[in-house]
């Protein structure tokens, strides 16, 4: 109607189009779930008409049912728990480590001559091959397990710490130069609010890699534990037990990451970045 | 009140690159330092702020020798170094030490003075060039320095903001009665805004001459005699084709 109004308005009629388009963008969370929403249905039709078979891949409700098993008599809160608490311990040791480690590495030029080779040299161990290690040392109780999953955080949170601090724009620093500001200062006030972007890309890949340890100590011996729930599975011929463990392992690890991403960007509002614009 | 350079020289690995330079201001003079790329001019500039303190000679402020960054000297810098995590309000006050209320008054006074009431909240992302150079001056001055060390200030700008800007350095001086110390290689910035020139030349840069620049204020950009200068200069700096 507004079209017969203004027939040479171009302008205008592309206003009065413009909320059509609108209505039809699609959110793109609902684009990314059409996909695995399509998989899961055929997934659950194959399981019932049989096709699959349900010893080695039960129909996605047995799992989710399983879950929900777990829920009502309680035993799922201990083993998501117990699993939590050791990935929160052992991130937090890893990475107060590698920050402190870090810093010193990052600051003086003397420290990194000193430390850094032999860190270096560490990391190229896999972090697994420790395993063994740390039974002979610890036992199988948590001190064991904890610093597994610490020595998986520490390095990319290490390696992190130490670039950001390196890729401080030398020409800010003058700045608080200029300004007669102390090395203490320079350090609270430039180095550290300018490295922080990297400390926290070196967060998120730690909790990453924690996850994935956490597993593996848990593999390696645990009376409970969403890994010991991953063992439970496999010696009773339960694959619905197994999936669901590692159902709760992805649930829980996008969750932490979420947490981070958030700090993440509160922290860095002020980075002027492509995800941003 | 005076800025002195005495026999200053500066050597880079096994290359020299200033000699033997000597100058004295006087209490609120603009003194441009020009040349072509490459003979020093940074270099000179870097040594009298006391950021680099490995060159030969003295550097005297109010007559005495002063190899350290000094409260009495602010630095703008070619580019503007703003803080990217620090609101504009907290960059301007970056570099005093007063209590909250106090620094957050001076700083929006002086960011008044450069016209940017209403962007205290803004981040450094979200401003222009021109807006961004704005707060570094506006950051140099929050701490009432005796000398303002220029260098280049505006030469990533473009050519209206840059005049509006040149402008605006002449508002200060003459509020604040500032002296000044620029360095451009721009023969009509130097022109429009200083009193005296001193001419830099060769590798290592020496003071080819020291002119004084004989216009009342306000200038007119388009002034002859101004272009008479520009004249002169060029010859003097062998580029008898205008540079670009």
């Amino acid at each position: 109607m507004a079209r017969q109004g203004h027939s040479e308005a171009l302008p205008l009629r592309r206003l009065v189009r413009a909320p059509n388009k609108k209505k039809l963008t699609v959110h793109p969370a609902i684009i990314g779930s059409i996909l695995p929403i399509l998989l899961l249905f055929i997934w659950e039709g194959l399981s019932r008409l049989d096709v699959l078979p349900t010893y080695l891949l039960p129909a996605p409700t047995v799992i989710v049912n399983t879950i929900i098993e777990l829920g009502a008599d309680g035993s799922l809160w201990g083993h998501i728990g117990i699993t939590l608490y050791r990935i929160f311990l052992g991130f937090l040791l890893g990475s107060g480590a590698a920050l402190l480690l870090g810093s010193v590495v990052g600051f003086y030029r003397k420290a990194e001559q000193f430390f850094d080779p032999i860190i270096q040299a560490f990391r190229s161990i896999p972090s697994l091959a420790w395993v063994p290690l740390f039974i002979l040392w610890m036992g199988i109780a948590e001190a064991s397990k904890v610093t597994l999953i610490a020595v998986g955080v520490f390095f990319p949170v290490y390696l992190n710490v130490v670039s950001g601090i390196l890729s401080v724009d030398r020409q800010l620093i003058e700045v608080g130069k200029m300004y007669g500001l102390s090395s203490f200062q320079l350090v609270k006030r430039i180095i550290l609010p300018a490295s922080l972007p990297s400390f926290l890309v070196g967060l998120r890949s730690g909790l990453g890699l924690g996850w994935m340890f956490v597993v593996a100590a848990e593999l390696m011996g645990a009376s409970q534990g969403l890994g010991y729930l991953l063992v439970l599975g496999q010696n009773t011929y339960s694959p619905e037990l197994i999936i669901a463990s590692i159902v709760l392992f992805a649930v829980l690890g996008k969750l932490t990451d979420a947490v981070l991403k958030k700090v993440e960007s509160k922290s860095l509002h002020w980075q002027d970045r492509m995800e941003q614009r | 009140m005076s800025l002195q350079v005495r026999n200053v020289s500066k050597e880079f690995e096994n290359r020299k690159a200033i000699e033997n330079i000597s100058f004295s201001t006087e209490r609120g003079e603009i003194i441009g330092i020009l040349g072509t790329s490459g003979c020093g001019k940074s270099t000179l500039l870097r040594a009298v702020s006391g950021l680099d303190t490995s060159y030969s000679g003295d550097v005297l402020l109010d007559g005495h020798v002063c190899k350290h960054v000094d409260e009495r000297l602010g630095f703008i810098f070619q580019q503007p170094r703003l803080m990217p995590w620090l609101s504009v309000i907290d960059n301007v006050s970056f570099g005093l030490n007063d209590r909250k209320e106090e620094k957050q008054e001076k700083a929006g006074r002086y960011l008044d003075l450069v016209g940017l009431k209403g962007n205290e909240r803004d981040f450094p992302k979200q401003l222009s060039g021109g807006m961004a150079q704005r707060v570094a001056i506006a950051r140099a001055l929050v701490t009432s320095p005796e000398y303002l060390l220029l260098d280049e200030p505006f030469s990533a700008l473009d050519a209206f903001t840059k005049m509006k800007l040149q402008d605006l350095v002449l508002e200060i001086w003459e509020a604040y009665e500032t002296t000044i110390l620029l360095v451009t290689h721009d023969i009509e910035e130097a022109l429009y805004l200083c009193d005296r020139l001193i001419i830099l030349k060769g590798q290592p840069g020496t003071i080819d001459e020291e002119l004084f620049i004989d216009e009342p204020r306000p200038r007119s950009r388009g002034s002859a005699k101004l272009a008479a200068y520009k004249e002169h200069i060029l010859n003097r700096l062998e580029l008898t084709t205008p540079v670009n």
